[in-house]
């Protein structure tokens, strides 16, 4: 077995192993739900994608095996997919149940009742949408105010 | 067996990470959190299993951590549903 290939290899797995540490470091260290929620997404990020990597190369060079090549690339779409739908349910239901940050938020367009509310055939999304962007962007200009005004 | 011995100890690494999220997920004090934790340990266990398919050279292996991703996320998107109420 070539040492260049297995070093690579190494490399690719160790990475991961960092990033895996790191998010599950962080999932126990953070300050609050929707920080443990961000961190949680490193291992499902980078942790999983270097980690497959190096799998793939495995496979594919050393065993030239294209069937487990494959498979691997089957777990690697399926994180890639399904994480951020997980990751978005997971926020919203927190979110709708009463969790809020330790910061106060600077746009919340939660707020709206009929935001990210499933649009059925006969509600026009454009009127809502402008509902939802006039009150931040009304915040933003009085923060920008304020700032000016305190300098 | 591979001649790739180092194998073994990164999936035992990623075990041992799977242990620092359970510590949230026990501890945790909300029902997100848990649901979080639980993911991260899922998706670890996905890594140890496919680092123990590539030191013993059977594929069965990864055939249970492509199942065990699905399950996961099915776990997830439907925990985050109930929660909201949606179910």
């Amino acid at each position: 077995m070539n040492l260049v290939l297995r070093i690579i290899i190494d490399v690719f797995i160790v990475g991961g192993c960092f990033f895996a540490f790191a998010g599950a470091v962080g999932l126990v260290r953070m300050p609050d739900t929707f920080s443990r929620m961000q961190s949680s997404t490193n291992i499902t990020t980078l942790g999983v994608l270097l980690t497959l990597i190096g799998a793939f190369l495995y496979f594919l060079i050393v065993k030239e095996s294209w069937g487990s090549a494959a498979k691997v690339v089957v777990i690697g779409v399926l994180t890639i997919l399904a994480n951020p739908v997980g990751g978005h349910a997971i926020a919203r239901a927190a979110y709708r149940i009463g969790i809020r940050p330790e910061r106060e938020f600077v746009v919340d367009a939660l707020a709206d009742p009929e935001a990210c509310v499933e649009p059925s055939a006969e509600v026009v999304n454009e009127p809502s949408a402008e509902v939802v962007n006039e009150p931040s962007a009304a915040e933003g200009a009085e923060e920008v105010e304020k700032e000016d005004d305190e300098a | 067996m591979s001649e790739m011995i180092e194998l073994i100890y990164f999936a035992i690494f990623y075990i041992l990470c799977c242990f620092i999220a359970i510590y949230r997920l026990i501890k945790g004090p909300t029902a997100p959190d848990r649901a979080v934790a639980g993911d991260g340990v899922d998706v670890m266990t996905d890594m140890a299993l496919v680092l123990v398919a590539m030191y013993s050279g059977r594929g069965i292996y990864l055939d249970i951590a492509i199942v065990t991703a699905i399950l996961g996320f099915l776990s997830q998107v439907l925990i985050g549903k109930y929660l909201e109420g949606t179910l």
